[in-house]
Parts: C-alpha cells; sequence; structure tokens
C-alpha cells in the first residue's frame, strides 16, 4: 500500500515537471515548483514513517518549509508589481518542449533499466531521474534566470528523491540541507543582480 | 589530543570567523597569518607522508592529496598576498568588500575540506560548497559579464555536481561505505559510478565537452580568484574523481581507462585549437587550464609513473598559473584591456611581469627547464600502447605551446608607456611562478641524482 502511494506520489511530481515545462507565466510556474515541492515533503514524510527514520521527517520539513515556502515566497516577493512578469516568457516553442520532455522521459527510462535497475532493483527508481533529466532540460530551455532557478529546484528535487528512494542515510540529510542553503545563496545572488543590471538573459546556456 | 590534519581545518576556519570582524586590518592580516600557517603545515605534512599515508578518523591524507593540500595552501596564501593590492585597484562592487576575506578563507577552507577526506560524500559536499563560494567571489566586481558569468558557472556546476551525487548514491547502494580505499563494486557497478563521476565531476574539472563554464568563470573572476579557480578548484575536483577512478579499478572496471584517457585527450586537443583563437589573454589562460587538466586526467588513466606525473604536471601549473594570473591583474591596471591585441611591450614597460609572463606560459606549456616538460613527457610516454590517445596529446602538447608562448610573446614584446606598477604587485606574481622554477630545478637535481 505504501509502496503504491509513494509511486503515486513520484507520478504526480513529474507530471508537475510537464507542467513547468510547458508554462509560459512565470507566477503559476512558481507555483507549481512549490507544488512539486509539497510533494516530495509528503514522499519523504512517508518514507520516513515507513523507516522509522528521524532524519528523513527532518529533511522533508525542511523541504517543506525551504522548497515548499521560502523559495518561491522570495521569488514571488521579487516580481510583485513588475508588470514584466504578467507576460508570456515563452510564446513559442512549447509543444516542442513538451515533446523533448517526453522523449528525456523514454531516455530516462531506458537509462535506468539498463544502468541502475540492474543494482538498485527499484522498481519506481526512474522516476528520480526523469526529473533530473527534466530539470536540466527546464535550465537550457529557458532564457531568465528566475525560470532557471526554478529548473535547479526541480533537479535538486530529484536529486533529494533519488537519495531518499535508494539510500536510508545521513549523508542524503547533510547533503539536502547544502544543496538548500546553496539553493538561498543563489536565489539571493540572482536577485540582487536583476535589481542592479536588470532581468537577466543568458543567451549562451541555451541549445 | 587533536590531530595534525584538523589543523588544515581548524586554521582556515579561524581566518573565516576573523576576517567576519568589522575591521579592515585584521580581515587583511588574519588571512595571511592563516594562510601562512597552513602552507608551513602542508609543507610538514608533505614530509609526514613520504614516512606514510596520515589517517585520522573521517580523514585520510596520502601522498596525492597531500600534493593537492599544497597547492591549495601554496595558492591560497599567494592570492591573499596578492589580494592586498588587488583590493586597493577595485572601486566599485557588487558583494561588500568586507566579504571578500571571509569568502576567500571559506573558500580555501571547502577545498581543504575536500582533499582531507576519506569519504566521498564528504569530498562532494566540500566541491558542491566550494561552488557556491567561488561563485560568490566572482561576482564581487560590479560587471554584468561578471554576474552573468557566475550565475553561469553556479548553474553548470551545479548540474555537474548533481550527476556526480548519483554516482555517490550507487557506490553507497551496492558499496555500502563512502571511504573510498573500502568501496568494492561489482565491474558493472563500477563502471556506472565512474562514467557519472566523469561527467560529474569531469564538469568541475572543465572536461570537454562540459567546460562551457571555466573560459567564463575565470575570464570575469578577480585575478586572486582566476588563480584559485584555475591552480586548486580544478585539481580538487580531478583529486576527487582519481579517487572513484581508483575504486573501478580495484573493482576490475579496467575499461575506464580507456574513457578517461579519451575525455582527458580529447580535453586537451580542444582547449589547444581554442588558444589559438583567443582575443582575451584571461579567456586564453583559462583554456590553458583546461589542456592541463585534459593531460593529467589522462595521465592518472594511465596509472603508474603516468599518474605521479600527472600531479607533478599540477604542482607546476598551480604556481605558474597563479603567476600569469596575477599578472593579469597587474596588466588590467595598467592597460586598462583585457584584449591581448591591445598590449604590447611587458618586457619594457613593466620589466617584472614580463618576465613572469614569458616564464609563466613556458611552464604551463612544458617548456624545460620546468618540471612540465618531465610530466608531460612520462605521460606521453605511457600513452604509446593507445595510439590514438598519444596523437592527440602530442598535438594538443604542440599546438597549446606554440600558440600560448606566440600569444605572450606579442604581449612582451615592442614598445608601451605605461605607469610604473607598485614593486609589490609585481613581486607577488614573479614569487608564484619562481616557486615553479625552484621546484623544477629540484626535481631535475632529485632526478639525477637518483639516476
Amino acid at each position: 500500500m505504501i509502496s503504491v502511494a509513494i509511486e503515486f506520489i513520484g507520478t504526480l511530481i513529474i507530471l508537475t515537471a510537464f507542467e513547468m515545462l510547458g508554462q509560459s507565466y512565470i507566477k503559476p510556474l512558481i507555483n507549481t515548483m512549490a507544488f512539486q515541492s509539497v510533494l516530495l515533503a509528503i514522499l519523504i514524510a512517508i518514507l520516513g514513517f515507513q523507516k522509522g527514520s528521524l532524519e528523513l521527517i527532518i529533511l522533508a520539513i525542511l523541504t517543506l518549509v525551504v522548497r515548499g515556502y521560502i523559495v518561491p515566497h522570495v521569488m514571488k516577493w521579487n516580481i510583485r508589481g513588475n508588470k514584466i512578469w504578467d507576460y508570456r516568457e515563452m510564446t513559442t516553442g512549447v509543444p516542442a518542449l513538451v515533446i523533448t520532455g517526453i522523449f528525456l522521459t523514454v531516455i530516462g527510462y531506458g537509462l535506468y533499466q539498463t544502468a541502475f535497475y540492474p543494482l538498485f532493483k527499484i522498481r519506481g527508481g526512474a522516476l528520480p531521474i526523469i526529473l533530473l533529466l527534466l530539470g536540466f532540460l527546464l535550465i537550457i530551455a529557458r532564457k531568465n534566470v528566475l525560470a532557471q532557478m526554478v529548473g535547479y529546484i526541480m533537479e535538486e528535487n530529484a536529486l533529494l528523491y533519488a537519495g531518499t528512494l535508494l539510500i536510508p542515510l545521513s549523508f542524503i540529510l547533510e547533503a539536502g540541507i547544502l544543496l538548500d542553503v546553496i539553493g538561498l545563496i543563489l536565489l539571493g545572488v540572482i536577485l540582487a543582480e536583476e535589481r542592479e543590471y536588470g532581468i537577466l538573459e543568458i543567451e549562451e546556456l541555451r541549445g | 589530543m587533536i590531530g595534525l590534519l584538523w589543523f588544515l581545518v581548524i586554521f582556515p576556519l579561524g581566518g573565516v570567523l576573523l576576517s567576519l570582524l568589522p575591521y579592515p586590518k585584521v580581515k587583511q592580516n588574519s588571512t595571511l597569518v592563516a594562510s601562512l600557517i597552513t602552507t608551513i603545515l602542508s609543507i610538514y605534512i608533505i614530509y609526514k607522508v613520504l614516512r606514510g599515508d596520515i589517517t585520522d578518523g573521517w580523514m585520510f591524507v596520502d601522498i596525492y592529496s597531500a600534493i593537492i593540500i599544497l597547492l591549495i595552501s601554496g595558492v591560497y596564501f599567494l592570492s591573499s598576498a596578492y589580494s592586498v593590492y588587488f583590493l586597493k585597484t577595485v572601486k566599485d562592487t557588487f558583494i561588500s568588500v568586507d566579504f571578500y576575506y571571509p569568502l576567500l578563507n571559506l573558500f580555501a577552507l571547502s577545498m581543504l575540506f575536500t582533499a582531507v577526506s576519506a569519504n566521498i560524500g564528504l569530498m562532494w559536499i566540500g566541491l558542491e560548497t566550494s561552488t557556491v563560494v567561488s561563485a560568490l567571489l566572482i561576482v564581487l566586481e560590479k560587471k554584468k559579464a561578471g554576474a552573468e558569468a557566475a550565475w553561469r558557472y553556479a548553474i553548470i556546476a551545479s548540474a555537474g555536481m548533481g550527476i556526480a551525487l548519483l554516482s555517490i548514491i550507487i557506490i553507497q547502494f551496492v558499496g555500502k561505505t563512502l571511504i573510498w580505499y573500502n568501496v568494492k563494486l561489482s565491474p558493472f557497478a563500477a563502471s556506472v559510478a565512474l562514467a557519472l563521476a566523469l561527467v560529474g565531476f569531469g564538469t568541475k574539472i572543465g572536461l570537454f565537452p562540459m567546460h562551457t563554464w571555466l573560459p567564463d568563470a575565470h575570464g570575469s573572476a578577480p585575478p586572486p580568484i582566476s588563480a584559485m579557480l584555475s591552480a586548486t578548484l580544478l585539481p580538487v575536483a580531478l583529486l576527487t574523481y582519481f579517487r572513484i577512478f581508483l575504486i573501478a579499478i580495484a573493482s576490475k572496471a579496467y575499461h575506464v581507462i580507456g574513457l578517461t584517457a579519451f575525455f582527458g585527450a580529447i580535453t586537451a586537443l580542444v582547449a589547444s585549437i581554442l588558444i589559438i583563437q583567443q582575443q582575451n589573454f584571461k579567456r586564453m589562460f583559462a583554456y590553458s587550464t583546461m589542456d592541463v587538466m585534459g593531460i593529467a586526467v589522462a595521465g592518472i588513466a594511465f596509472g603508474g609513473k603516468a599518474a605521479e606525473a600527472s600531479f607533478l604536471l599540477l604542482i607546476v601549473h598551480a604556481f605558474a598559473k597563479s603567476g600569469l594570473f596575477f599578472s593579469t591583474g597587474n596588466i588590467i591596471a595598467a592597460y586598462k584591456t583585457k584584449k591581448i591585441e591591445n598590449v604590447r611591450g611587458l618586457l619594457n614597460s613593466t620589466q617584472l611581469t614580463g618576465i613572469t609572463m614569458v616564464l609563466g606560459a613556458l611552464a604551463v606549456t612544458g617548456a624545460p627547464p620546468f618540471a612540465s616538460f618531465i610530466a608531460e613527457l612520462v605521460i606521453l610516454s605511457y600513452s604509446f600502447k593507445m595510439p590514438l590517445i598519444t596523437a592527440m596529446l602530442a598535438i594538443s602538447i604542440f599546438t597549446s605551446f606554440l600558440a600560448l608562448n606566440y600569444h605572450v610573446a606579442k604581449m612582451s614584446f615592442g614598445d608601451a608607456k605605461i605607469n610604473k606598477m607598485p614593486v609589490y604587485a609585481e613581486l607577488i606574481p614573479f614569487l608564484s611562478v619562481a616557486i615553479a622554477l625552484v621546484f623544477s630545478l629540484g626535481v631535475w637535481i632529485y632526478i639525477e641524482v637518483m639516476l
């Protein structure tokens, strides 16, 4: 029963990733990121209760607070009142991006089945690998740093997901906290940069 | 009783804490003292390690990590010393200059933490920390290019470290430990873990095609930070990869040798070709770093004396490249440009900087009498069993030698009228290259005595 719940939440997380790939507006993108982080926190909490691991429960709370609330809250606070964020960021390329996402999902599954499954023997382990690839796609495909930051959080979510699913050890707690701290620092810096230089668009990261 | 290795972490940590105090002189002097003591300690550790590996709890130092510790400490000290001059030339900063020394100390601390760790998970944590700290240092000067380069670096390096984490997850899951010398995997698990580590840590090492952050970050960072990125951060990432490579070899996944050698050689080849067309001298030195790292990665793949030669190459490169990057700070201050074509007559106008540039360029491209010549020769000789790798390495060594020295010669000769630089500003870069030269002469004498 618990394993079904874990796989169901995992599938929902992948669906949120696709919603983010196709989302042209920045505010709903941030909201979906927050929702994805909340789903991940629930998943980690279930695993924590199942394994009786206090570390995983602490990690679930941290994920909920930092990625589910603080990061999206700070991002939305930053864009408040700035009309430019009310416009579509992408007007073309959404279908191509979603199709690329589907393609990456197949690749991620194939990669997991050939390289990882023989080692882990965990059926749902393909989901974090797919999420990681979709996070990379979001970073590569988007122009502005806030959308890339969302991609970075998705990538972090994938790593935590993989870690909690595959290795029951305290290292993942330390790594998770570190990733959160780094995410917050990066967010702080890019927001400060945008105030200083205007909206940053990193053309060379595309393609 | 606190063991010797703990002090490698304690002194930079002391530097971090003291440099947080709101007194500029305390920030500067505490960093200088912390880095100097760490350097002296790292020399003593080399002496101790020559008599046997040192283990202390989660820490482990063998000759390879001792060399990396020496590089970090030495360049940390030189960068701290050069920063005294550099900060006087900085007018407008994006991050308050008050945070410069704490971040510099933290950067060194994160790398030393990585180098002394026996646990690959802790090494990953140290490297990931170094990414964010160094990204903050890159945006010190108020320039949009720096801001964008730092973001690009942070996002690409973090993505790479994410893939590296998957490698660590496999090692933990299959090997049941992260203490690298205790890990035993099946050949299949070792191959998968190494392939992920190659992409993940390879991003941080600057391996082709994950190198795209490297020229931007090195080119935009303040000179002392460019020196630390080039001379220490990349070798620390290489050490981490080397540990996983040793796990793979111990697990009988021998085909990783060819894979690693190929990625090293192709990196060196691509970098050497890119050096030819560079117009910005900082980016040119960044590609030169990529070239050297590629050769070093190929060297560790061959093992034995070639692996030792890789670390020899890293020593010479670290001090010579630091000297070159510090010199770029002097040149930018004097000529107000980063363009190669706008800089002429260094040997006429600023003799010491000119000499530093010429000697430094010869050192990093493996010209005799520098020990990098011996190192590259040994690596090349070990590659003979893989003719394709030999050809790629030989072309890259030859191309980078010609291209880099040609560009540096153009900058060094001719006439120029510029204001005199402070002696101190010229002395630190020269000292860096002089260390590489004296060390190289020591190596020649050692070889002469031993053979």
